[in-house]
């Protein structure tokens, strides 16, 4: 069986070192982009698994980003990091058709059972 | 400057690593300020630009325009890092300046006329927007600030004579640029924290300690 | 040693300090704020500052601790905006325009060892004596100094403003521009001390026959300008009216002489078309203009759509 693939879109190296660091590099391919529309191009041409996405980025932000790939794949799997945890932007990204809202920085346990979660999910369908 | 130069002073990963960490401290900072002013404060993606002080003018006025006439504040913070705060703010009237406060309208009180009531309104809201943002960047960094009070610069001061006490000549500031907008007000701006040459190296190895722990 | 220091530094500083703890209950109170506010530290410790200070329980006052709570910065409350933040009477002799003494007062975060808030403290400063001297200043800067009342600058200034009030809650706005007739001939004739008694005369005649919220003021040699809010043209009308004929009444005696003047006047008021109050200004000048052409000691009307 071929490995996942995992899209990370962050404008931060730093932030997707961080994220890339509690994901098993031997089980996953990992893809990045660093800003929105570049990780929406992306998504499309790799259909990745499951995504980790940033909210704040320039040129297209998370939230359009996010919009975009769901239009593209209606079932895709989203989880968003965020600084911003306000219930209202939770919320928003949420109705957009998030998978789940992980705040940053991103904490080791979050992450890797988000991806257990997501894992079960994908081995179901 | 050159691009060398300026690599000199951050490497595009320590500038990088400051972007995310100014990120995180904006999220914690917009939380606050809805929490404090309930209303939502969008803060933009930082810009962070490194220069040397006589080009701070000229960056400030290219970003912004100032034909309308300045509605700058300017404030103080000294911390380990140390610099000057610039709010500018852009409205249509001042009534949505003065909600945003929770007043209704400025009481005509004693002799002042409404320019100066609006100007110290103006004051006080950045007070609390700088405030927000530069403690919460400061904290990201483990850092404590202290504030000097607020200073309108209205039409008779030029950002010209943007202290020369401060940005020594000669030497290189960070600016950390960013927009920020009410939720639902025609009102904007931008801040602009200029950090001075002494503090730089204790941001270069703060921001290092930050990456370490971070990846 | 140092907290006898520390005590008597603080009793004695010409500054009130008052500490807050995150529910608003004050925990300090120094003997500054005992002397003013009349009330001792036992009686208000452990209190809510809005138990004592009602008034304080504001949106905007919380927005202030709540910013110094949360983000550990400093909040500046300055007189201009806020007057005071508590109330106290001034001891000793006062100035009968300002009732409460006038405060510019700090928040500042108090941290506790990792550097987290837990307390906010508020500083007041007593500024009432450079407010009465920053209002005589004011006053001084809007006042003509030979007849007493508005200047030139200050006219303009509160028309500008009557303007914006205008275009914001669409509330009529009329001016009266008018002149002394043949006021050269008074100083050819008596020289200029008596010119000035004239021009001081017609000030306080006029001013008298104005309400509370009209303004009048010099706007230069011997005219003179009345700006008057919430008031249609006709109104305006009557009010100019009522000015020249009280001045026309007057015998003004300028050492044995007794003289009689008579003015001109141009009433406008404002319309939607015009672009600024420059524009209104003019209006009513050129009125002026035709009230003089018409025979003097008369008030014209003329409004953009003429009348």
């Amino acid at each position: 069986m071929s490995k996942r693939k995992v899209l990370v879109v962050d404008d931060s190296l730093l932030a997707r070192m961080a994220v890339k660091k509690h994901i098993n590099a031997e089980a996953f391919e990992i893809y990045e982009a660093n800003d929105g529309a570049k990780g929406v191009a992306l998504y499309k041409e790799i259909m990745p698994d499951f995504v980790f996405l940033d909210l704040t980025m320039p040129v297209m932000d998370g939230f359009k980003a996010l919009e975009e790939i769901k239009k593209i794949n209606p079932n895709a799997l989203v989880v968003v990091l965020t600084a911003d945890i306000q219930i209202k932007t939770t919320e928003k990204i949420m109705e957009l058709g998030a998978y789940k809202v992980l705040k940053k920085p991103p904490v080791k346990e979050e992450i890797e059972n988000t991806i257990k979660e997501i894992i079960n999910i994908l081995e179901r369908v | 400057m050159t691009q060398s130069e300026n690599r000199l002073i951050l490497s595009d990963f320590e500038k990088d690593a400051l972007k995310e960490i100014i990120n995180l401290a904006f999220g914690s900072a917009s939380a606050g300020l809805a929490d404090v002013m309930g209303m939502y404060v969008f803060l933009n993606v930082p810009v962070i630009e490194v220069m040397q002080p006589e080009e701070i003018c000229k960056y400030i006025e290219n970003e912004i325009s100032l034909s309308k006439g300045l509605n700058v504040v300017e404030q103080y913070y000294i911390g380990k890092i140390r610099g000057m705060a610039y709010m500018v703010l852009s409205f249509e009237n001042v009534d949505e300046i003065l909600t945003i406060l929770g007043l209704k309208e400025i009481q005509k009180v004693q002799s002042y006329s409404h320019d100066i009531l609006a100007q110290e309104t103006i004051i006080e809201i950045a007070n609390i927007i700088i405030g927000a943002c530069v403690s919460k960047i400061a904290e990201m960094l483990s850092d404590v600030v202290t504030y000097l009070p607020p200073r309108y610069i209205g039409s008779d001061y030029s950002l010209e004579a943007i202290s020369k006490e401060l940005f020594k000549p000669d030497s290189y500031v960070i600016i950390l640029k960013t927009v920020f907008k009410f939720e639902g007000k025609e009102v904007n701006g931008y801040i602009f924290l200029v950090n001075t040459y002494d503090s730089i190296q204790w941001l270069k190895d703060s921001i290092n300690k930050f990456i370490e722990a971070y990846i | 040693m140092l907290n006898s220091f520390l005590s008597q530094i603080i009793d004695n500083i010409n500054c009130g300090i008052v500490v807050l703890n995150p529910n608003f209950e004050i925990v300090f109170w120094n003997k500054w704020m005992e002397i003013n506010s009349k009330m001792m530290a036992e009686q208000v410790l452990n209190k809510s500052i809005f138990e004592i200070f009602p008034h304080l329980k504001t949106e905007k006052f919380i927005k202030q601790c709540k910013s110094t709570l949360l983000f550990g910065n400093f909040t500046y409350l300055s007189q201009k905006l806020h007057q005071y933040i508590f109330p106290f009477k001034p001891i000793g002799t006062s100035n009968e325009q300002i009732e409460n003494m006038q405060q510019t007062c700090a928040i500042f975060p108090i941290r506790d060892q990792d550097n987290k808030v837990t307390h906010i403290c508020i500083t007041v400063y007593d500024v009432t004596d450079l407010v009465i001297y920053q209002m005589r200043l004011i006053e001084l800067s809007r006042t003509d100094m030979l007849t007493g009342i508005n200047n030139r600058g200050y006219l303009e200034e509160r028309l500008m403003e009557e303007w914006e009030r205008h275009k914001r809650h669409k509330r009529p706005l009329s001016i009266i521009m008018f002149d002394i007739d043949d006021f050269k001939k008074i100083n050819d004739t008596y020289g200029h001390l008596a010119g000035d008694l004239v021009l001081k005369t017609v000030a306080k005649v006029s001013q008298m026959k104005l309400r509370e919220i009209d303004i009048i003021g010099r706007y230069g040699g011997e005219e003179f300008c009345c700006i008057l809010p919430d008031t249609h043209f006709r109104d305006a009308y009557k009010v100019a009216e009522r000015i020249r004929l009280a001045i026309q009444n007057e015998t003004i005696v300028y050492k044995s002489h007794s003289m009689n003047v008579t003015i001109s006047g141009g009433v406008a008021d404002i319309t939607d078309s015009m672009k600024d109050y420059d524009e209104l200004f003019r209006c009513a000048d050129n009125a002026l203009y035709v009230a003089k052409k018409s025979g003097k000691n008369r008030i014209e009307i003329l409004t953009k759509g003429g009348h």
